[in-house]
């Protein structure tokens, strides 16, 4: 084992968790001081647990390794990130409280009977779950590489597998509390990273950041003088003189954009708007993220949780935006080495956890990797609890057999939780290179493009019939999928456009145009009226 | 005495505690209130299923408590109150308890032990510890129950009811101009919004970026932009929330 300290650290921290919120259940039964009893508990914990849920490898890993390695336009993932919160909020969060009990498909078959809908919705749910899944099990996989040791296919099976299995034998039981927990480590091992780099290497002074920012050449781009540099500054030695290496690079390659220079890492306006769309409209699609809102007691509470949620985020994705330029300068000839020896996968994933090594120690790494681990698994269980939800209740129980048992349904959730979880594990293995956070960003553009228009639709829209919904779903999941699977593949163009980095610029309005047409063709609108009654009630 | 709350939650011990409480008051011609507490817990849907058919295998479960005791209260003449809350179990039941002035408190003590006790606490123990009232402790399987079992049938075993949803009668049809109104309000604060992120987005790409890389105040514009749609996003979710849910 290579990091023995850290590893004990994370074991710990994991222990402490599951204790917390297995012990959390008597305080929401015994407590009796009287300003719990006001319902203030509940949403808080909650906004705790969606931020938890939300924030995956990618925000923790992704967007900061991003920055570390191309400089400050991948900020542009945690911009978008955090936008589409605010998307989710006006638009959906409180009718959809209104509306549904157990999945999202719940919303469409209140408004549109029988079983099509739901069999749609739960596909939909399946998809994106799996596919959502597939960068927290790269995220682990670089992780536990770093931690222990192993190569990364050994670890990917070996933490894939524990992800699936924390889910499937127990991961039911007190998942918000465990959620809130673990959002409120990687939210708090994010701030004690940013802390400690501030004041140790940039004179506590955040300021400080953007200077070196200005100076420093992304890697990524400093890449081709590589050799140089590393043999200025071989990256085994302590760094004292953090900027060295930076400065080095830029009297190399005196004409290159800096780190903090807008507009250079991306490749055109296509691509940007593309990403940002995909972005913009993800969360309101994202069926791991929206089912939380059915845990609060209204749809009051439901948008309470979510503005906490939000002012959350804002902190949180600022702060990464510093830590990864602060990553960038302080460990530039680490990131060099490991582009040069073509890990590009590992540089561009683990900037954080290597910052807390060399910031402080073994201790530090064991904290990271805990926050790390923390925003992964409660990911994790968000979606295969969501798409094992939606397996039992809209297929199963809907649809197969619907006088199974309780019981019955829970096994046949828990199969298909381990089948999933193969999946997303296989897959896990070819996009070893990728960008968390880029592979997130793929399936914000699936989940823009399936359930978003939809469900924005349904609880709006009285015009919206069942076929326009299936059609708009079908045509989006088709294109979506296409293109992503296109890019996961490096296939340059398909169907005569070029592959972008995200597939929503061409699925979400194909999507959008299906539905509406399709809509103006039938008639079956489904119980709009009722319907529109229901969700739109109160507030 | 004039008024007895007595605590419910369909289990056992809470049925025999129904009894004891039905009992006293009769004797001392007392009033009835018998409380349920729903623990306000945020669980996920499928973790209350999960929790609901667990608590469907035991022995003696009730789901209808309160209409059990409504049940019992009148076989002995007595009218019992019943209110349903929702929040702590053991806060809830003290505070209606003191808003209430009753005189005594009646709650079934499960007898849970080991890992089960500590998992989920023993309410009757934190209401005997922070209660100002005399509390009555009725422990599992000290009353006989066979008075209860012949009412069971006839309130209905309701176990298949908790498990459904709560179905309000459904609401008054929407007017077309309330939910235009709520349309225009939402999509309105959704353009402001996306107008400031599409706009950023579209500056910060590489066709624009002579305009984002302009130094402002010591930093690229296009740091600025983005620092705004945070602080935009921020604002109009509390204009949402001040004006649409107040």
């Amino acid at each position: 084992m290579d990091n023995p300290v850290a590893f004990t650290v994370v074991v710990l921290s994991m222990v402490l968790t599951f204790f917390v919120s297995w012990y959390s259940r008597r305080w929401t039964r015994t407590t009796v001081e009287f300003y719990v009893a006001g319902g203030q508990i509940p949403w808080r914990v909650n906004a705790a647990a969606m931020f938890g849920d939300y924030c995956s490898a990618a925000s923790f890993l992704g967007v900061a390794g991003a920055i570390a390695l191309g400089g400050i336009d991948s900020w542009w993932l945690a911009v978008g990130f955090f936008a589409a919160w605010v998307v989710v909020v006006l638009v959906l969060a409180g009718p959809l409280k209104n509306a549904g009990r157990f999945t999202v498909g719940d919303v469409l078959a209140a408004r549109f009977e029988g079983s099509a809908v739901r069999i749609m919705a739960m596909l939909g749910t399946v998809v994106l779950c799996t596919l959502y899944l597939v960068p927290q099990m790269v995220g682990a996989g670089h992780l536990f590489q770093l931690l222990l040791g192993w190569d990364y296919v050994t670890t990917v099976l070996v933490t894939g597998s524990l992800m699936a299995a924390y889910v499937i034998l127990g991961g039911m039981r007190g998942t918000t509390y465990n959620q809130a927990i673990q959002g409120l480590m990687l939210g708090g091992a994010m701030l004690l990273i940013f802390v400690l780099v501030t004041s140790m290497y940039f004179g506590a002074n955040p300021v400080k950041i953007f200077t070196v920012g200005r100076e420093a050449i992304p890697p990524s781009v400093a890449v081709e003088v590589a050799p140089q540099v590393l043999q200025a500054y071989p990256p085994e030695t302590k760094m004292t003189d953090h900027m060295g290496a930076v400065a080095m690079a830029r009297s190399l390659m005196p004409d290159a954009s800096s780190a903090i220079t807008p507009g250079v890492g991306l490749k055109d306006v296509w691509n940007q708007m593309s990403l940002v769309l995909g972005l913009f409209f993800g969360v309101v699609g994202l069926p791991h993220i929206l089912i939380r809102f059915y845990t609060v007691r209204d749809a009051r509470a439901a948008v309470k949780s979510a503005e906490a949620t939000i002012a959350g985020l804002a902190v949180f994705y600022i702060t990464v935006m510093l830590v990864g330029l602060a990553a960038m300068a302080v460990l530039y000839p680490v990131l060099m080495e490991l582009l040069a020896a073509g890990k590009k996968g590992a540089a561009t994933n683990l900037a954080v956890p290597l910052l807390g090594k060399m910031l402080g120690g073994e201790v530090l790494l064991g904290i990271i990797i805990a926050g790390a681990l923390a925003a992964m698994l409660s990911t994790a269980s968000g979606l295969l609890i969501s798409a094992t939800t939606s397996l039992a209740h809209d297929l199963y129980a809907g649809v197969i057999r619907p006088q199974s048992s309780d019981r019955e349904r829970l096994i046949f959730a828990k199969a298909c939780a381990g089948l999933l979880a193969l999946i997303a594990i296989v897959l896990a293995f070819y996009l070893k290179n990728q960008n968390v956070a880029v592979l997130v960003g793929m399936a914000f553009g699936i989940a823009a493009s399936t359930f978003a228009p939809v469900l924005v639709a349904a609880v709006w829209w009285k015009r919206l019939t069942e076929e326009g919904v299936i059609a708009g779903f079908s045509v989006g999941l088709v294109v979506s999928l296409l293109y992503t699977f296109a890019n996961y593949f490096a296939v340059p163009s398909l169907l005569g456009l070029p592959v972008l980095i995200n597939p929503a610029l061409y699925s979400l309005p194909a999507a959008v145009v299906a539905m509406v047409v399709v809509s103006y063709l039938t008639g079956n609108t489904g119980k709009a009226e009722e319907f529109m009654a229901t969700v739109h009630r109160g507030g | 005495m004039e008024k007895v709350l007595v605590a419910v939650d369909g289990y056992e011990a809470s049925l025999g505690a129904v009894k004891k409480a039905v009992e006293l008051a009769s004797r001392y011609g007392a009033e009835v209130i018998a409380v349920q507490v729903e623990e306000e817990i945020p669980l996920l849907p499928a973790e209350k299923e999960t929790e609901l058919a667990a608590r469907m295998k035991e022995q003696h479960f009730f789901a209808k408590p309160l209409e059990l005791a409504a049940a019992y209260g009148q076989k002995y003449g007595l009218t019992v109150r019943q209110i349903k809350a929702q929040g702590v179990i053991s806060a809830t039941i003290l505070k209606i308890a003191n808003d209430l002035q009753v005189d005594l408190v009646v709650i079934g003590d499960s007898g849970r032990k080991g890992l089960g006790k500590m998992h989920f606490g023993s309410v009757s123990e934190s209401i005997s510890r922070s209660s100002a009232i005399p509390v009555l402790i009725v422990k599992k399987g000290s009353v006989d129950l066979s008075g209860l079992d012949s009412l069971m049938s006839g309130v209905g075993a309701g176990a298949a009811t908790e498990a459904t949803p709560k179905t309000a009668a459904p609401p008054a049809a929407l007017e077309p101009s309330a939910l235009g109104q709520r349309f225009r309000f939402s999509f309105g604060l959704l353009g402001v919004f996306a107008l400031i992120y599409f706009i950023v987005a579209l500056l910060t790409s590489a066709q624009f970026k002579e305009l984002a890389q302009l130094q402002t105040i010591g930093l690229p514009l296009g740091i600025w932009l983005g620092l705004a749609v945070f602080v935009g996003g921020l604002v109009i979710t509390r204009i949402y929330l001040a004006k649409g849910w107040e």
